[in-house]
């Protein structure tokens, strides 16, 4: 299919023929076989590509109506630059962790760094998490797929998302078949 | 945040918002629903992530049908009640399927199998997956352009000025790139007949 080729049919599945145009091409379908299946096949990608298109839109929806409180204090926090305040924020800190040295829990930030020293894949690490659940649902190899679930709830722990990793490491745990059962059953001892 | 309408908004603005994708009007049915169906899904047998999951997958059905003039706006019908029972559809024919019909029990006498507007809405995610596979399949430049062309819909100026091109060039690799990514989806089809 050349360029000419590819634009007619293009042109024909955006609406942009006109009637007459229309009505020819779709005569000339009905008895090429080759063309009839090039439409189905531009088709075919570009309901997959709108899908694509829709998904991103939903997924920055999500981000900017569905912000956690928490995150917010966090990056807050990352973000204080003065030292007065700083050290005030460490007295505070410095209560904290001692609340925490007592009931031994360890919070957000020292999930976040467990899940740090865990994700030595580079390439897992670097995906984004749209990207990792999609493996987790659509490779081909269940090695491929259980890693994935195992970065899946890295990634949501590293974000903060305790719940959504705790939900994920205990399906992996409860896996006696799974690659990182063992991996998972330590970290939700360790870290939740 | 995107620009919403100063002034309270109908159902009919909402409807042709939704079709040209604003980020508002998603924002708004995003807000005005996830809470809803969550408590929703966690009263039905799910967790707070099976809820998200299949808000997703019903949005994704409602605003398909949406774009491709398979749903069509009426009068007096509210849009955010249309898509909650898209997304409850989907979350009731999970219960449905045999992963979970064993251990859970179904929450109302609607049966997913033979709602056939389901079925199909739910076989198209098969060649979004195969359309998404194969995007992940082309080298990075061509991904970057069907990404820009297609997800973002920039135009061949913007482009070209985003990837350092001249705009003649972008109208061949545009192209170019969406033939190989045709030809990977095809691949992709063949492999899972």
């Amino acid at each position: 299919m050349n360029y000419e080729q590819f634009e007619r049919v293009e042109a024909y599945l955006e609406n942009r023929l006109s009637d007459a145009e229309r009505r020819s091409f779709e005569r000339e379908m009905s008895t090429n076989a080759e063309l009839k299946s090039e439409v189905e096949a531009q088709q075919k990608m570009r309901l997959g590509l709108r899908a694509l298109a829709i998904e991103k839109q939903i997924n920055e929806a999500r981000q900017r109506t569905q912000s956690s409180p928490k995150t917010t204090i966090v990056k807050k926090l990352n973000s204080i630059q003065s030292w007065g305040l700083a050290a005030s924020v460490a007295v505070m800190l410095g209560a904290g962790w001692l609340v925490w040295e007592n009931n031994k829990t360890p919070g957000e930030a020292e999930r976040r760094t467990m899940a740090e020293k865990e994700m030595t894949d580079v390439q897992y690490k670097s995906m984004p998490l749209d990207s990792l659940q999609n493996i987790t649902k659509n490779a081909e190899s269940a090695k491929a797929r259980e890693k994935a679930e195992w970065y899946v709830a890295l990634a949501y722990m590293h974000q903060g998302q305790k719940d959504k990793a705790k939900a994920i490491l205990t399906q992996i745990s409860d896996n006696p078949q799974h690659s990182y059962q063992q991996k998972a059953e330590e970290l939700l001892k360790k870290g939740f | 945040m995107p620009d919403k309408p100063t002034s309270v908004f109908s159902q009919s603005d909402l409807y042709q918002a939704l079709k040209k994708r604003q980020g508002w009007a998603y924002d708004h049915v995003y807000s005005e629903l996830s809470p809803s169906f969550r408590y929703w899904v966690e009263r039905n047998s799910g967790s707070e992530m099976d809820a998200e999951d299949a808000f997703h997958k019903g949005l994704m059905n409602f605003y398909l049908n949406l774009e491709t003039d398979k749903y069509e706006f009426r009068e007096g019908v509210k849009i955010s009640t249309v898509i909650f029972d898209y997304c409850k559809k989907v979350w009731l024919n999970e219960l449905a399927s045999s992963r979970v019909k064993t251990r859970r029990t179904m929450p109302d006498a609607y049966d997913p199998a033979n709602d056939t507007d389901l079925q199909k809405d739910l076989e198209r995610s098969e060649t979004i997956a195969q359309v998404r596979a194969a995007l992940d399949q082309l080298k990075a430049d061509c991904r970057q352009m069907i990404e820009f062309f297609y997800l973002e819909e920039l135009s061949l100026k913007e482009i070209a000025k985003k990837m350092g091109m001249k705009e003649s060039s972008t109208k061949q690799k545009r192209y170019d790139c969406t033939e190989k990514l045709k030809q990977l989806v095809l691949k992709q089809d063949s492999l899972n007949r």
